[in-house]
């Protein structure tokens, strides 16, 4: 019994009858959907939802804590040991061979145990350590769960992004966002459901937020990608220069004249439909996208919050405050990108400065972000995810940076019903390997789901004869860390 | 209508027996294989193999069927509608009308093409009414060139072309655009397509004698082995190397015989009996292969050359030109500084004197003044100074007593020694005796002695004269002392040469294969990884099709020949018909298997498999022509049917599965450009070449994610680079499926992002605006003249009179608006209005979907 089962392609020549099409008309198509998919009978049902009004909102399969997510990705690869995963024996240990072998692949030979150049300190009620690369994240600690057990298994850039975004490294697979969506819908009408802000195009690029198999419409629509400052990135088309609004109105009317009539010959038809209802779509899209994206009436003290007010935390807080701003609206899936064009958090040299540079640029915005989002009520029932594709190594890689390390890092979520203030998991004495209850990115994947309310076993697809998951055949709930 | 097929005799079992003669096979497993063409061995199964194999029908021999009878023979137009009719009449259902003419030639013209037809075109087919005339144009349309570009392009989506890498390493595919090039030509030839499959999976391998332009072709086809993604910064070389020749199996797979054999690589295939030795027995002909030329980070793959004699003795011979000139100058440069070394031993005198009047070496101002005042060389003058200053405190020296030249007339034993003589008051007089004293023992050393001096003397300045380091060598700069027309000359000399070298030929090259460096074949990798190794998996063919265990492949061989030959045969159980689907594919919309790509258990099974059969049977009888199969396919009534609804069949058959009525089609992302493009007049339909600015092998991404890539101009979309992970927007838009896999089924959506495309994109604007301007200024006298054109030219077909009068009051209604009102004169206006209702009819369901 499979609730997603509808077929992949739609076929050219599938038409429904007039009684099919009236019983998706206003009154009964949301509680069609609903039906369809909670009760994982009507494959037929389901099918027309995903036809014609794919973003159609959808209550989970069970209880959600979560209504969306806000994904916040650190491309590049953040150092576990200089960032949230203290370990006093790296410090200790400084220059000494590491005490265990080090994984088989590695890209470069990395030497002795380098200590990390920053300080720790114990934040807030729950004295979690964090170093002085965070200091605003480090006071909202209370309000976030670090997993500092994660780990992956690709240890370049390529495979682990994709990997972190759609939980496959070999094939193109849907990206998170679109399962999400495929699974949820969306609700605000006049929005995609699934947008990812400044995305690099570097390592897998749109495969990272692309639909894959799934239906187009759950593919992530991207606002700029991480070569456009901020206040310049805007979903493609969206502007017009040239025809005003009116004129455009006009052209619209008569469109649909032509295509009403053109639909009566051809009788009925869902793609025909579906692009009739695509142009709606998009005429209130192109009035609702600049307004989201408009900050100026945004008081200074969020600007200020967000850090906009600062050349350095500018461009990262505006993506956050556009996150916040997608994710009031309704939008499901929101990601923002942090791929500095010159330094990612990539150092295998200059850790040091590297580092900090990143840091200081996503600091001040994240923790307005959580900030801003708990005092508008919107933390109960937002996600925030936060990590890079892997971690570093506590091995020194030169002198004075790190290597990749997929074999345990830190990510850390916040708000929709995760518990606040712990850590989970754990390192080995030198933050090399996950050790204690290990996380792996399917598992974390499989927690997201169910932190919306969906089973990642069956959430599935059916693509070329077989039911696709986003977590495969993997993935295990962490359910400790659920509120 | 009759069938008017151009039947093409030409087998290519002759071909595969010469072929399979010329290899290295022994002459008697030749015979014996030509022998057995009718039954190829590598189709002889053991009973013990029969009996494991599954009764699924893609995987069975099958025959031509006979065509069923029907109740309505009068629309049989050829033997194809009989399967089709027999279908619906067995549903009770019945075919659709044959379509408008109009309508017809939309269709044709698109499906053949990707174009619409031009006024000239619909003129003519209407003109043509005798019978004949839809086929007449179905032969006009496979004759065009651009049928190939439509075509090949239909082939590029299962060949997975794409002008860059993708994947991790996106670096640029410069010479992919040669093989697209292939295909375009290949399609419009209408190669027999066994020949187009063993080309491309082994035409490397094939004897071409002296046909040079037949080499180089073939060398071409083989970058279909190579196209694909590949993880080129994977650290560890060996499963880079697997994972390629995963992607290779995988490709091969699906594009000839819509098998995942790329399953198997793991484990025995779930579903369909390829057990994981099958795999690894294929594995081994790709590991035999060179696809790559080495597995570095970041790897490079193999590319073949293609430079003709001709090309290998051009550039032979600008490199020569080159070279020779290279000497050239070198002499030229050698004539001039000999003529200024001589001029400055004639003037000796001069320099020392000049050289005394030298305070600050350093300052050029200063050196240049004196050398001019002296009429002497600025660089010889330089260098005396130099090595007087360094020689000023060695009382050996024979220059020693020079130092008095500038200082004062007096005599030093040194000097007087050297000349015998204490005889002069004037700087310019013991000048002129070191003058006379180099000047003697030059011509001593010439042998043309007219003054004896004594031999220590002549020494010492015989030393000086040949001293590397002493005034008389050549200066390192002299060069900057030339004249300023020597200096000119020289400048202008060199630059001719770097010119030269600069356009010195580029010898070409292409992404292939070639045998490998290593023949081998593979053990088993269990669980995929090349750590743990099991059985031995010999070289052969996937045993559920027939493959023996004795498949011929030499010691010596990859086994690509021999496996392209087998895919190529026509017994192939899966080969005729994947092709036959997928040409069946690409004119209806709908595959008779709905899954191209995958004739497995887990794709769809045949709606009408008699259908199937027949047509992969007269694919292979009319020599795998490609063409002949659009003609029987698109002459059969089943094609012309109109696409009027039907609600009886809707209801039964609500996905036209059985095909009761043509079915309506989105055009595809490259049509729907090209299209607009054409109606606006702008499409320039130039043929194939490079389309990417990039360098091969060159990053598609700078470091800030910034894709260097243009699309310009107003060339056909397929001749627009192909950029994986970060697609052509326009193409990406509209269901351009991901050129990192293979893709025979695309999909048509309608997402909103298509609308604010059609609504604001500048391409959709710009075209809009030209149409526009056309309309008004050629479309006709009235208003009614011009809707009339503006029609013809976007859907092929006049308006109707309740059409004509619905645009007519929209353009009435717009003189009225705000927005016509902000218009600054009235020609401006009326071209707003005209332009916002182009862009409305080139918006509309009307353009982009096919009746």
């Amino acid at each position: 019994m499979n609730p997603f089962l509808w077929t992949h392609r739609q076929a050219p020549g599938r038409e429904m009858s007039r009684r099919e099409m009236l019983r998706s008309s206003a009154v009964g198509f949301g509680y069609l959907a609903l039906s369809a998919l909670l009760a994982g009978e009507s494959n037929a049902d389901a099918k027309l939802v995903a036809a014609i009004d794919p973003l159609q909102p959808r209550l989970p399969q069970a209880a959600a804590r979560a209504k969306r997510v806000i994904f916040l990705f650190m491309k590049g690869g953040p150092s576990q040991v200089d960032t949230f995963d203290y370990k006093p024996l790296l410090q200790r240990d400084h220059g000494k061979p590491l005490p265990f072998e080090k994984p088989r692949v590695q890209f470069a030979k990395t030497g002795n145990l380098l200590k990390s150049p920053w300080q720790f300190k114990k934040y807030r009620q729950s004295g979690i350590e964090v170093s002085e690369l965070f200091p605003h994240v480090a006071h909202r600690v209370d309000d976030i769960c670090f997993i500092n057990s994660v780990h992956g298994t690709n240890a370049a850039h390529g495979g682990a992004v994709l990997k972190l975004h759609t939980g496959s490294d070999t094939f193109v697979r849907p990206s998170l966002g679109s399962w999400i969506t495929y699974g949820l819908g969306t609700e605000n009408r006049n929005l995609p459901g699934f947008v990812t802000i400044c995305p690099t195009l570097a390592h897998g690029g749109v495969n990272n937020w692309g639909s894959a198999f799934l239906p187009a419409p759950y593919g992530g629509t991207p606002i700029g990608n991480a070569s456009i400052p901020a206040d310049q990135a805007i979903v493609r088309y969206v502007k017009n220069r040239r025809t005003s609004p009116d004129r455009q109105r006009s052209q619209l009317d008569l469109l649909a004249q032509l295509n009403r009539e053109h639909l009566q010959e051809t009788g009925p038809n869902l793609a025909l439909e579906g692009r009739i209802n695509s142009f709606e779509l998009a005429f209130r899209m192109q009035t609702a996208m600049p307004e989201l994206q408009d900050i100026s009436k945004e008081s200074s003290a969020t600007l200020k919050l967000y850090g906009i007010d600062d050349k350095v935390t500018e461009n990262f807080g505006r993506q956050c405050l556009m996150a916040r701003r997608f994710a009031e609206s309704g939008v499901r899936f929101v990601q923002v990108t942090h791929s500095d064009p010159y330094v990612q958090w990539d150092q295998h040299s200059d850790l040091k400065k590297g580092h900090e540079k990143n840091a200081l640029e996503v600091d001040r915005p994240i923790a307005g972000l959580l900030t801003d989002l708990k005092a508008r009520g919107l933390l109960d029932d937002t996600l925030v995810v936060w990590g890079g594709e892997f971690g570093r190594t506590p091995t020194a890689q030169g002198d004075n940076g790190r290597d990749h390390n997929p074999e345990g890092f830190t990510m850390w979520l916040a708000g929709g019903g995760v518990r606040g203030g712990i850590r989970y998991g754990a390192t080995d004495d030198y933050g090399y390997y996950a050790a204690k209850d290990k996380v792996h990115i399917h598992d974390l994947h499989a927690t997201i789901l169910h932190i919306l309310g969906l089973d990642h076993e069956k959430l599935t697809y059916r693509y070329a004869g077989r039911d696709f998951r986003l977590t495969d055949v993997h993935g295990h709930i962490v359910t400790e860390i659920l509120a | 209508m009759l069938l008017e097929m151009n039947f093409i005799g030409k087998s290519l079992l002759s071909l595969s027996i010469a072929l399979l003669l010329a290899s290295n096979q022994p002459v008697a497993r030749s015979a014996e294989i030509a022998k057995t063409q009718g039954v190829p061995a590598q189709l002889v199964s053991t009973p013990a193999e029969r009996e494991s194999q599954p009764n699924f029908w893609a995987f069975q021999r099958f025959q031509e069927p006979a065509a069923p009878s029907v109740k309505d023979r009068a629309w049989i137009s050829n033997p194809l509608d009989n399967f089709i009719l027999a279908a619906l009449e067995a549903k009770n259902l019945k075919p659709a009308k044959r379509a408008g003419p109009l309508i017809l030639l939309r269709r044709a013209t698109f499906d053949l093409t990707g174009l619409p037809p031009t006024a000239r075109e619909i003129t003519d087919f209407l003109a043509d009414q005798s019978p004949g005339g839809f086929a007449r144009v179905v032969d006009r349309l496979l004759a065009s060139p651009q049928y190939g570009e439509r075509w090949g392009r239909h082939w590029l989506d299962v060949a997975r072309y794409a002008d860059s890498n993708g994947l991790d390493e996106n670096v640029a595919h410069g010479n992919a655009w040669r093989y697209r090039d292939y295909v375009v030509a290949s399609f419009n030839r209408d190669k027999p397509f066994d020949q187009f499959v063993i080309e491309q999976l082994a035409g490397d391998l094939l004897p071409a004698a002296n046909d040079f332009a037949l080499r180089q072709e073939r060398l071409i086809a083989t970058g279909f082995l190579s196209l694909g993604p590949k993880v080129l910064a994977e650290p560890d070389p060996q499963k880079m190397e697997m994972d390629i020749i995963d992607e290779q199996i995988d490709t091969v797979g699906r594009t000839f015989m819509g098998l995942t054999i790329g399953c198997a690589r793991c484990h025995d295939h779930k579903f369909d009996p390829i057990p994981i030795t099958d795999y690894y027995a294929l594995a081994g002909i790709f590991k035999s292969t060179k696809t790559m030329d080495n597995y570095k980070i970041v790897a490079q793959w193999h590319e073949n050359s293609l430079a003709t004699p001709a090309e290998l003795a051009a550039k032979a011979a600008h490199d020569k030109a080159v070279t020779d000139q290279k000497v050239a100058l070198t002499n030229w440069i050698n004539q001039i500084n000999q003529r200024l070394a001589n001029e400055a031993r004639l003037r000796v005198g001069d320099y020392l004197l000049a050289a005394t009047k030298i305070s600050n070496a350093s300052d050029t101002n200063q050196l240049d003044r004196v050398a001019m005042d002296s009429g002497l060389n600025v660089a010889f003058l330089k260098q005396w100074h130099q090595y007087l200053s360094k020689n000023a405190a060695e009382t050996n020296s024979v220059f020693f007593g020079t130092f008095l030249i500038g200082t004062a007339n007096q005599t030093t034993t040194a000097v007087s020694a050297l000349f015998a003589t204490s005889d002069y008051s004037t700087p310019r007089e013991l000048a002129d005796l070191y003058a006379a004293l180099f000047r003697e023992a030059e011509q001593a050393a010439q042998g043309c002695a007219t003054n004896t001096l004594p031999e220590w003397k002549l020494e010492a300045a015989r030393k000086l004269l040949a001293d590397p380091k002493g005034p008389f060598a050549l200066p390192s700069k002299i060069e900057s002392s030339y004249s300023r027309e020597t200096a000119h000359e020289l400048k202008r000399k060199r630059e001719e040469i770097t010119g030269l070298e600069a356009r010195s030929p580029e010898l070409p090259t292409t992404m292939g294969v070639e045998e490998g460096d290593i023949i081998e074949s593979l053990a088993v990798h269990v669980r995929g990884s090349h750590l743990s190794l099991g059985e031995k998996a010999p070289k052969q063919f996937p045993r559920v099709l027939g493959a023996g265990s004795d498949a011929p492949i030499g010691k010596k061989e990859s086994g690509r020949l021999q496996l392209a030959l087998w895919l190529a045969s026509p017994d192939h159980p899966l080969t005729s018909r994947v092709m036959a689907n997928r040409i069946w594919r690409w004119h209806f919309g709908q595959g008779l298997v709905a899954t191209p790509d995958n004739f497995g258990k887990l794709g769809e099974r045949p709606i009408n498999q008699p259908l199937l059969d027949w047509l992969a049977t007269q694919f292979v009888k009319t020599g795998w022509s490609i063409k002949a199969m659009h003609k029987l396919i698109m002459l059969s009534s089943t094609y012309q049917m109109s696409s009027a609804p039907n609600p009886a069949a809707a209801a039964l058959d609500p996905e036209n599965r059985l095909l009761s009525r043509m079915n309506v089609r989105r055009l595809e992302a490259e049509a729907i450009r090209d299209a607009i493009l054409a109606v606006s007049g702008k499409l320039d339909l130039s043929m194939g070449g490079k389309a990417l600015q990039l360098k091969n092998r060159e990053f598609v991404f700078n470091h800030e994610s910034k894709d260097a890539t243009r699309y310009e101009g107003y060339r056909r979309s397929m001749y627009q680079p192909i950029i994986r992970n970060h697609l052509y927007d326009v193409l990406e838009l509209f269901d351009f499926p991901d050129p990192a896999i293979e893709n025979g089924d695309r999909t048509a959506t309608t997402i909103a992002p298509q609308a604010l495309f059609m609504l604001n994109s500048d391409l959709m604007l710009d075209a809009a605006e030209r149409l526009a301007r056309e309309l008004l200024e050629n479309g006709g006298a009235s208003d009614r003249q011009r809707i009339e054109a503006a029609y013809l030219k976007c859907y092929a077909r006049h308006p109707t009179t309740a059409e004509t009068q619905r645009v007519l009051d929209y353009l009435k209604l717009q003189k009225t608006t705000p927005a016509a009102a902000e218009a600054p004169d009235s020609a401006t206006r009326r071209l707003r209005i005209w332009q916002d209702l182009c862009q409305i009819l080139l918006a509309a369901n009307e353009f982009v979907y096919l009746k």
